[in-house]
């Protein structure tokens, strides 16, 4: 087979068409298990989609890589408006070894082929695979680098889009404060990106949970380029999610006790992770949807987190199918997790656990899945109803979200905007302008009424903002729909090197277009929100005022 | 070529057909928006002023890359945060861009137009640059100038302008697909890309040809 017959037989049998995907459009809970029976062994060929499930992990992880490539390099070539640029000499010293970064991957496209395009078993060709893996990993240590000269050489600035998805969740905080015994992230009110040193207290450089006596400050640190990319703004907010998971446990011994029950049920791998882990896991999923699970895997499979993958992964999906935000996305990544397990355990640099289990299935107990439903169920009762900035705003992520990020996706993929989303379609409205099978043939206005009640249209037309978490689950599905298509696109299409790194330039475009199409539906749904919610003072333009007459009348 | 009305616009907001479907997002309040002929737009977040540097000048015929790095170093961003007000003082010229992206279809044209509230506050949306092409999608850039004698206090999410669209016969070079556009596709404010304009390299290699023989007229 060779690289563009494996990408065609992708390509031509979707995911959508597979059992497992017509079993989640049905809404079948077990659908998971079946596919778990069918699925042939490690060592077949790639020739059915659930055969070539685990490979999509690695597609991600090669993906990943060019995007953390893209995201310094959008970095260096277009630095961001606000911040100070470096020095000319520095910038063109960093973007030739940025583009020697490319340039090492594309003199190892044959090895990289193998693994993300052939996606060759893992467990007979070990030896493909590891090389694979070897690359990125070496390249990735080379844009650290970068990214530590950009970080210490440069200001950089917190996005005030971020500000956005903290006050979300500062909102979350004021609103937990109505319920008892509810959530509480008023000591924690600021995520700080990378800063400058000043604001850092003393000796807490490194520490997530660092908090100033002065000023209540959690940092976390985020590589540089995410920071500039919304799609790694969860991981700058896990310490948030932390923070309030261990509270409200220190608060309430009847969570205490439901978590602690969960996790003696878990694999030996969840025995050092503490409760707050297990019930941040969940909240997270709770309050972000399905981006929480994509960052955090994302992160877990470029630092070989073992622990995460192993027992936080398949307890984070079984939240995803319990508040029912199922996709095909999300399924494939998963299958991909548990059936690259053995890799991940072969190349992580911690001793491996004599726990052998694979995935979820210390899920599939009976008991066990009692328990996490009635966690998720607590989760459920404490998790604010309302907030501050509005309620769609704090209000938990939920089925209706999620099925509005589905349907702009394809909006963000045309390039344009999603700050918004219009509650009616347009059929409500062609239907009543009259648009019929003749509306495409020259004259589209000729069956259109001409005393169409104008006014009585135009709320149709209204559309509502998107909150942040919706935008950056909006941009992961995006990238993860479309990460096969544009790695291949990247590193397979070009004829040689030099075209690879052609392509590299094109792949920076198109993310940097998407990166700011993100920020600015976050920017822009932030100023819509403030819009509708902002109660409307006396207008002078009401009909009681309107006529100068009147005004006089009122006068006397 | 056709002014559009309410109907026809609102009729193409919603068109089945998504190439000739006119796309304005977020549509915040319609009713608000809509005018006989036109619809309103919002003013956006981020804004680009001018500001004094040791620079004598853009030296419009000079190394592009160097020309870029004057651009930038000669303009200072500002964004504003929802609530918060932009001062544009008297005099003072900012580039801004609307809140709204905006996707042309291939048989529309549009012009953007000042409202005239802001008109008689002094306030200028744009100096030469009103014709928007079909095939154009991103944000829209204002020129502001204040040309009153009070500094005016611009928020985020005003009706600052408005657009106009006529329909014309579909177009072969549709904005994306020109050669040489160097703003399609821009979500936010974009500054002046002239450098990139085909024009300045021909001009460029016209001075490096001269160069020489002016050298030697000085010498000699």
């Amino acid at each position: 087979m060779t690289v563009q017959d494996s990408i065609d037989t992708f390509s031509s049998q979707p995911p959508s068409e597979s059992s497992a995907t017509m079993a989640l459009d049905h809404g079948d809970k077990e659908f998971l298990k079946d596919l778990r029976k069918e699925r042939p062994p490690l060592t077949s060929k790639p020739t059915t989609v659930s055969s070539r499930l685990h490979h999509a992990l690695l597609k991600f992880l090669g993906y990943a890589l060019l995007e953390r490539w893209t995201s310094v390099g959008l970095l260096l070539t277009q630095p961001d408006p606000g911040s100070h640029s470096l020095p000319v000499a520095i910038t063109r010293s960093l973007i030739t070894k940025h583009r020697d970064i490319l340039q090492l991957i594309a003199s190892r496209r044959a090895d990289l082929e193998v693994a993300f395009i052939e996606g060759r078993s893992v467990i007979d060709r070990a030896n493909h695979i590891p090389e694979a893996i070897r690359i990125v990993r070496q390249a990735s240590s080379a844009l650290s680098h970068i990214e530590k000269i950009l970080a210490t050489t440069g200001v950089v600035h917190v996005r005030a889009e971020c500000d956005f998805l903290t006050r979300e969740i500062q909102g979350l905080a004021a609103s937990s404060k109505q319920v008892s015994g509810g959530l509480s992230l008023l000591h924690s009110p600021w995520v700080v990106f990378e800063e400058q040193d000043a604001i850092v207290p003393d000796g807490c450089e490194h520490a997530a949970w660092a908090t100033h006596a002065a000023w209540p400050l959690h940092v976390e640190k985020i590589p540089l380029a995410m920071a500039h990319n919304p799609l790694g703004w969860c991981q700058a907010v896990q310490a948030q999610v932390r923070h309030a998971s261990c509270e409200y446990l220190a608060a309430s011994p009847d969570g205490r006790k439901r978590i602690q029950a969960l996790r003696e049920h878990l694999p030996s791998e969840a025995v050092d992770m503490g409760p707050e882990i297990l019930t941040a896991a969940l909240l997270g999923v709770r309050w972000f949807g399905p981006a929480w699970l994509f960052s955090g895997t994302l992160h877990a499979v470029t630092q070989f987190d073992i622990p995460w993958l192993t027992v936080l992964e398949p307890l984070i999906m079984q939240a995803v199918h319990f508040f029912n935000f199922s996709d095909k996305s999300i399924i494939l990544l998963h299958e991909s997790v548990e059936r690259s397990l053995p890799l991940w355990r072969q190349l992580s640099p911690q001793p491996a656990n004599s726990n052998q289990q694979a995935g979820s299935c210390w899920l599939e107990g009976a008991n066990t899945k009692s328990l996490l439903s009635d966690c998720l169920h607590w989760i459920e009762a404490i998790t604010p109803q309302s907030g501050c900035l509005s309620n769609d705003a704090c209000e938990p992520f939920t089925e209706k979200h999620f099925r509005r990020c589905t349907q702009l996706e394809d909006q963000l993929g045309e390039d344009v905007l999603i700050s918004a989303h219009r509650p009616y379609g347009p059929e409500h409205l062609q239907a009543l302008m009259g648009y019929g099978e003749t509306a495409h043939e020259g004259e589209p206005f000729a069956s259109m009424p001409l005393d169409l009640p104008i006014y009585d249209l135009m709320p149709l037309l209204t559309e509502e903002p998107l909150s942040a978490r919706e935008v950056i689950t909006v941009g992961w599905l995006h990238m993860l729909n479309r990460a096969n298509v544009l790695l291949y696109d990247t590193l397979f299409c070009a004829p040689d090197e030099a075209g690879v790194l052609e392509a590299g330039d094109r792949l920076m475009q198109h993310l940097g277009l998407r990166n700011q199409l993100l920020l600015k539906s976050i920017e822009t749904a932030q100023v819509h929100r403030m819009l509708l919610s902002a109660q409307s003072g006396p207008s002078l333009h009401s009909n009681s005022l309107k006529h100068p007459d009147m005004l006089e009348e009122m006068a006397s | 070529m056709t002014l559009l009305n309410e109907t026809q616009m609102l009729a193409r907001l919603v068109d089945p057909d998504p190439e000739r479907r006119l796309i304005i997002t977020p549509l915040i309040r319609p009713e608000e928006q809509f005018g006989p002929t036109s619809l309103d737009v919002r003013l956006g977040t981020d804004f680009q002023v001018m500001r004094r540097t040791n620079l004598a000048c853009l030296n419009l015929a000079g190394n592009p890359a160097q020309l870029a790095e004057d651009v930038a170093k000669s303009s200072h961003w500002v964004k504003v945060k929802p609530g918060e007000p932009f001062m544009l003082h008297p005099g003072e010229f900012a580039l801004a861009s609307t809140l709204e992206f905006v996707r042309i279809p291939l048989d529309l044209a549009a012009r953007l137009e000042g409202r005239s509230t802001w008109g008689r506050l002094g306030l200028q949306i744009h100096a030469t640059a009103g014709f928007v092409d079909p095939g154009f999608s991103g944000a829209l850039t204002f020129e502001l100038s204040n040309v009153s004698t009070m500094p005016l206090t611009l928020y985020p999410g005003v009706r600052i302008a408005q657009l106009c669209f006529y329909q014309s016969t579909r177009t072969q070079l549709p904005y994306h697909r020109k050669r040489y556009s160097k703003y399609s596709g821009k979500a936010t404010t974009a500054t002046s890309a002239f450098f990139q304009d085909p024009e300045y390299s021909r001009i460029r290699a016209a001075a490096d040809s001269q160069r020489p023989s002016a050298l030697l007229v000085g010498q000699s």
